[in-house]
């Protein structure tokens, strides 16, 4: 398929370290297309920020080296491309949104500068343009009296609003590919919509593919197309959205769906038992049989993919079931 | 009414214009009274050591090494505004003469571990693994080395009159390579671990992700953030070097007679406090005024340097 912004076909991220190797991202795959919006779900450590460092290469090497697969951005392999090429593509065709926006803005730089750097990098602009593009900008995330907030500094700005500056600062060059990282994990509820409407609407009317980044199911629902769950370094189960949240395959799926409370239904929230696994002793089997209520002998040997490449999981439990009853595929 | 107006129309101006940093601590530094006040004050002190000794000689016929043995020491007078010393040599004229030689050891030292240390620490933190251990190590070479074995290996090896520049004599060029040499050390370490951690910042992060060039991240990004300990461990440096320069040439090592310094002086003036007081007083109350206002100066840049600092 011609038409996916980004194509990860079994991406290994790998860790070197004195205990061993971990293997962050072990064997990841995944398609965005032009203004689809794909959540990558997990708990910490589960390989989700270093999947989305790795599509920049912004992984340190060392300890980082890049084990295999390949990251087709329009076709154009991001883990071969030369450093001084991939620089012309950061934060002009891809552009990356961190956690949080207290720290991924220098304090000791306005704002219009921080806006304008991009800008004077990719676009090859003066000063007085991008200071002006700046304003335009910061109008488009929806920061009231633009032209004078943009030469303030960014300890003039609640986190909220911060976040937006960081935002403006991801779509100054109109990016093919937006990465997400966990951008509204630092603010408070309310602030939270309005910066995901925000993303949403830019992926719709400029046609941004964006890999959304989170932990919170809740972002997901609201505003992916597609989900796709990791644990441990690997995709456990992917979906559209609906399919995914209404039938979930995979037990872990299951488990985190269970821990989120909900306003809708009453009942015990069930967290998920146990702590994830130490990826530097990760052998053979499911990473997830030690915590798995429905784990059974098989599960001692790596589960193949059951399903499609649209919709699936990795579990042994769905073959076996599948056997019994006719499998949901969308 | 008009009045706060017109206040506000100029500092929105203002705003529009000034974008860079310095533009803006220049803003702020000129609103902190006392270190603007330090600053003059110091600016007279330079005059008064760089001019001052021409008009002493010309108007009070005053030079730093003309001997006058029938006055002795004598008190201040009309003639003579900070008294004479045992040898009749007029002490104002000795004080200013004495100044040029501090201050310069004072810039000198200063220039090279803004420069030197700076960016040393700066590359060292953030090029990392063994680049920096090596570069630290380097550093730890230096300083684990007793400074004055360094100075005396370095006259040692260097003949002092191959190395006179101009007027200046060999022995004062070397001390002030001696002095220029060390006194980047700490700051580079400084610098080093300030730019360790400031590197894992997310800004960093984010800067790299947009596609600065490293260069750029280190010198727009980080090393501004380390300006503040710069600044603050550059005034704490200057009256440390000076101390030095004295200790050196009570030596024999840096300046001599009929040479002065304000340590020499203050370390001359010292052994005849009880007997002639304005021995002591006159080069030591200048040093110190002038160490009073580089450290006002000093707060007043550091607070103008970050932003954060309140601009209400």
């Amino acid at each position: 398929m011609s038409d996916h912004v980004l194509q990860v076909e079994d991406l290994q991220t790998h860790f070197h370290t004195e205990h061993g190797v971990v293997k962050a991202v072990d064997g990841v795959s995944f398609e965005v297309g032009r203004g689809e919006i794909m959540g990558l779900v997990g708990e910490s450590g589960s390989g989700k920020s270093v999947t989305n460092l790795s599509i920049l290469r912004l992984v340190p090497t060392p300890p980082g080296r890049f084990a295999g697969g390949r990251i087709l951005f329009q076709g154009e392999d991001l883990l071969t491309l030369p450093e001084a090429r991939l620089r012309t593509y950061r934060g002009n065709r891809i552009a990356m949104i961190f956690q949080d926006p207290m720290t991924s803005l220098n304090p000791y730089l306005r704002v219009s500068r921080q806006i304008g750097e991009v800008l004077e990098l990719h676009k090859g602009i003066d000063r007085a343009q991008a200071h002006r593009r700046s304003i335009e900008l910061l109008e488009m995330v929806g920061i009231p009296d633009p032209a004078r907030r943009v030469d303030q500094y960014p300890h003039e700005f609640s986190g909220g609003m911060r976040q937006r500056v960081v935002i403006a600062m991801a779509l100054a060059c109109e990016p093919e590919l937006l990465l997400a990282d966990e951008p509204t994990t630092a603010l408070d509820v309310t602030i939270q919509a309005q910066i995901l409407e925000l993303i949403q609407g830019l992926a719709k009317e400029l046609g941004t593919a964006v890999v959304l980044v989170t932990h919170d199911l809740g972002v997901v629902a609201g505003v992916a197309d597609k989900v796709a769950v990791m644990y441990a370094g690997r995709i456990v189960e992917r979906g559209p959205v609906g399919a995914l949240f209404s039938r979930p395959m995979h037990p872990y799926t299951r488990g985190l769906l269970a821990s989120v409370p909900r306003l809708d239904t009453r009942g015990r929230l069930v967290p998920v038992r146990g702590m994830p696994p130490d990826l530097t002793t990760l052998g053979e089997g499911c990473a997830f049989r030690d915590r798995c209520p429905e784990a059974f002998d098989r599960c001692g040997q790596t589960p193949l993919w059951y399903g499609t490449r649209q919709r699936g999981a990795a579990c042994w439990a769905q073959q076996r079931s599948a056997l019994t009853m006719p499998a949901e595929l969308d | 009414m008009s009045a706060a107006d017109t206040h506000l129309v100029v500092d929105e101006r203002e705003l529009v214009a000034g974008t860079s940093l310095w533009q803006d601590a220049w803003r702020r530094w000129r609103r902190n009274r006392v270190s603007v006040v330090s600053a003059v004050v110091l600016v007279a002190v330079m005059v008064f050591c760089s001019v001052g000794p021409l008009a002493a000689e010309l108007l009070l016929g005053a030079t730093y090494d003309g001997q006058d043995i029938s006055l002795g020491a004598s008190a201040p007078s009309w003639a003579h505004p900070m008294g004479t010393d045992v040898l009749g040599r007029d002490v104002m004229a000795r004080t200013m003469h004495g100044g040029r030689v501090s201050l310069m050891v004072a810039l000198v030292a200063t220039a090279v571990s803004l420069l030197v240390g700076v960016t040393y620490g700066a590359v060292s933190g953030f090029v990392g693994g063994r680049v920096d251990a090596a570069m630290m190590r380097f550093v730890d070479l230096l300083l684990s080395t007793p400074y004055l074995l360094l100075v005396i290996v370095l006259m040692a090896v260097i003949p002092p009159s191959s190395v006179s520049i101009g007027g200046l004599d060999g022995s004062f060029v070397l001390m002030f390579a001696a002095l220029g040499l060390v006194s980047w050390l700490v700051l580079a370490r400084i610098v080093r671990g300030q730019v360790l951690s400031l590197k894992q910042q997310e800004y960093v992060e984010a800067a790299r992700a947009i596609g600065v060039p490293q260069a750029t991240i280190l010198f727009r990004h980080i090393v501004p953030n380390t300006l503040g300990p710069v600044i603050v461990y550059s005034t704490l440096t200057i009256p440390s070097v000076m101390l030095s320069e004295a200790f050196l040439s009570f030596l024999g090592l840096g300046i001599r007679e009929p040479q002065a310094s304000w340590g020499t002086l203050v370390s001359d003036g010292a052994n005849a406090m009880v007997v002639y007081p304005w021995l002591l007083l006159a080069p030591g109350l200048t040093m110190t005024l002038t160490l009073f206002c580089l450290n006002f100066l000093g707060d007043g840049l550091r607070d103008a340097l970050d932003p954060r600092q309140g601009e209400t």
